[in-house]
């Protein structure tokens, strides 16, 4: 049995999430269910995804944050498999259908992430854009078990860096997580950020994320010792 | 002798916050980040924001098992760490509330570098980018 879910949290993603849900439409290995949250968006996100060739299930919530929005999605699934995916990129085609062969070869890992390559939002690529590890949203497929232990993706006070957070806490509880070499995802960028200065909703996500670990490791210290 | 008096954060990569007076620094471009002491915090604290080494010697002498020496080699090791770099700027005074802090500290300078969270933090590209769009700060950031 190795059925997977999808769950892609969408704030105000309606420019491209029908982009991204035709990438999910052409994996080689069909979703049983894709699962969009929309996180209080205030564009029209139904009509967007009218015509996705696939079972979705549209939730609203009040905007809480991708993390609180991811949670909720992975509790809708029933699936053995749950995969993740931010509204504006895309997965290759046979993206699935490799992680899943990974997970069934290999039962002690938990979950699997991919390489991944920028594209740019309306302009051409970069001659030869890098791949990346990709330790996000966009490219993980884990065992629902998994999510169910390590418990709710927590946005990090007035910031971004969930996923690292949340990544980080399936480390500690000891669950085994890999990287596929292979590019099998891409992550839609928008240039020209530089000169718009830098992003402090980021960095304030960030530093909570590593004060929350360093207090994780000081409690474990005083659990052990 | 520290090599320098006055000093600034070494770069546009390195960000940092206080958490309940917790110096938490980041290196965004290593992905290391850094924990500090009640002592290291304060004198983190004010270096970045100019404040002198020879003011900070002056008050640290009486805190905990810290000393002149003991600040020079925490400072070259902030500088060795890429957090700190030597300014050229003019040595602020050392505000009363964290001499007061300073004097009240009980633990020796220290820092921690922790380098668990690395390969996570810096795959994500943060000098050509924003962020996708759609995911602004929640709203109660701000």
């Amino acid at each position: 049995m190795s059925g997977y879910g999808v769950v892609i949290p969408a704030f105000n993603a309606s420019t491209t999430i029908a982009e991204t849900l035709q990438s999910v439409a052409a994996q080689t290995v069909r979703a049983e269910l894709v699962v969009i949250v929309d996180d209080g968006s205030t564009d029209d996100l139904a009509s967007a995804i009218v015509g996705a060739d696939l079972p979705v299930k549209l939730l609203r919530q009040d905007n809480a944050g991708p993390g609180s929005a991811t949670t909720r999605g992975i509790a809708a699934l029933s699936t053995p498999f749950v995969a993740t995916l931010d509204a504006d990129d895309l997965w290759l085609p046979t993206k699935i259908e490799a992680q899943l062969a990974y997970l069934e070869r290999s039962p002690q890992t938990a979950g699997v992430f991919t390489h991944q390559r920028n594209f740019r939002h309306d302009q051409p690529d970069l001659p030869d854009p890098p791949a990346t590890p990709g330790w996000s949203r966009t490219t993980m497929v884990i065992r629902r078990e998994v999510t169910e232990a390590v418990g709710p993706i927590v946005d990090p006070p007035g910031g971004r860096g969930e996923m690292i957070d949340w990544i980080a806490r399936v480390r500690e509880a000891g669950f085994a997580l890999d990287m596929l070499d292979e590019v099998l995802a891409l992550r839609r960028i928008r240039p020209g950020s530089l000169s718009y200065g830098r992003d402090a909703a980021r960095d304030r996500g960030y530093l909570e994320v590593v004060r929350a670990a360093m207090l994780r490791r000081a409690q474990n210290r005083q659990g052990s010792g | 002798m520290p090599q320098a008096n006055v000093y600034a954060v070494a770069s546009k990569d390195i960000v940092f916050e206080s958490f309940d007076g917790e110096a938490v620094v980041l290196d965004l471009a290593s992905g290391k980040y850094f924990g500090f002491s009640d002592s290291g915090s304060r004198v983190w604290q004010a270096l970045c924001s100019g404040v002198g080494a020879q003011a900070l010697a002056g008050s640290i002498a009486g805190a905990a098992a810290t000393g002149a020496t003991g600040l020079d080699a925490f400072i070259a090791q902030l500088v060795e760490l890429g957090l700190l770099v030597p300014s050229d700027g003019t040595a602020q005074p050392l505000p009363d509330e964290l001499a007061a802090e300073l004097a009240a500290a009980n633990e020796p300078l220290n820092v921690s570098v922790h380098d668990d969270l690395a390969d996570l933090i810096i795959v994500d590209p943060i000098h050509e980018v924003e962020e996708p769009l759609g995911w602004p700060a929640v709203k109660q950031a701000s």
